[in-house]
């Protein structure tokens, strides 16, 4: 029975050191992944939310798994949640849509706020007013492009080149095939290559 | 657009992005839903349970211990009338310490 008891104590430790582990895994990721959700639902508190419920499931379903599977499982998560965000405000939209033709017709295409801070660059001596609003003209037309995009394609060129995995694991967490992936890849980038060129914006 | 042009733009896409972060309300609030997050999980009973679940054979031993214990204490906890009789036996053996230290002074 001593040895029983040792056994959960040992357990416990283990358990507790691996949540440490956890804690400052998701410490890592938390920003990319709430820029990531961002740009798919252009909401701050709905970005805010998916991340949370990303980061629920994984502590509560996958704390256990080896800390090398937790950046795959993570991003898997965090797609399913953000498609199943936009799955349901769709038919919330389609509702609501609905019943306001009946009302004052208020414009629904507000600019969404900014939560965004400008990281000052070095580069921007003395402080270059005019190239830091062009800068952050740019960044925000880069993120209305990549919103603009077919939901897989933006999956595909996130997970691709903000989260820099290779083909394999996007496609991993995608579920589908490499082939898919690179595909998806190609029309996103040329989509959004073409997008931001209409708009004069060059990188 | 090749394979590796691709790559080219979306790392060029990438440090143009990366020019800006999440504002600190947003960092603070991601933070705190990371506490939540880590909190509704932390390693308690849950984690015990886990491990039973994990060992069957290890949770049929310690219940069985558990029961046994329970039985054996069970029936020293109802029995008044055998409390009782310790209660007697020892005032009596405290009473004869007593008279024997009294008698030896």
């Amino acid at each position: 029975m001593q040895l029983g008891l040792g056994q959960v104590d040992w357990l416990w430790l283990r358990a507790k050191g691996k949540m440490d582990d956890l804690a400052q895994f998701l410490a890592q990721v938390e920003q990319r992944a709430w820029r990531q959700a961002w740009v798919a639902v252009r909401e701050r508190e709905a970005a805010l939310d998916i991340v949370q419920d990303a980061m629920l499931k994984l502590s509560t379903h996958y704390a256990d798994k080896p800390a090398a599977e937790w950046p795959l499982l993570f991003q898997r998560i965090l797609q399913n949640t953000i498609r199943d965000y936009q799955r349901r405000s769709k038919v919330r939209h389609f509702w609501v849509s609905l019943f306001s033709s009946f009302g004052s017709g208020s414009s629904s295409d507000d600019e969404p706020d900014d939560p965004l801070e400008y990281i000052a660059d070095s580069s921007f001596s003395g402080g270059d007013v005019e190239q830091i609003a062009s800068s952050q003209q740019r960044m925000a037309l880069i993120e209305q492009g990549l919103a603009q995009l077919p939901a897989r394609q933006r999956e595909a060129f996130m997970l691709r080149y903000w989260e820099e995995m290779d083909v394999a694991e996007t496609a991993q967490v995608m579920g589908c095939s490499e082939g898919s992936v690179k595909t998806h890849c190609s029309r996103a980038c040329h989509s959004l290559a073409k997008w931001l060129a209409e708009r004069g914006v060059s990188l | 657009m090749n394979e590796q042009q691709q790559q080219q733009w979306g790392a060029q896409v990438k440090a143009a992005l990366s020019q800006a972060q999440p504002d600190a309300r947003v960092r603070q609030q991601l933070a705190l839903a990371r506490q939540t997050a880590l909190r509704n999980s932390s390693p308690s009973a849950n984690h015990v349970l886990v491990w039973l679940e994990q060992r069957p054979l290890m949770a049929v031993i310690a219940s069985g211990v558990l029961l046994a214990a329970l039985l054996l204490a069970w029936p020293r906890a109802s029995q008044p009338q055998q409390s009782e009789q310790y209660a007697d036996l020892t005032e009596q053996v405290v009473d004869d310490v007593l008279y024997e230290s009294l008698s030896d002074s």
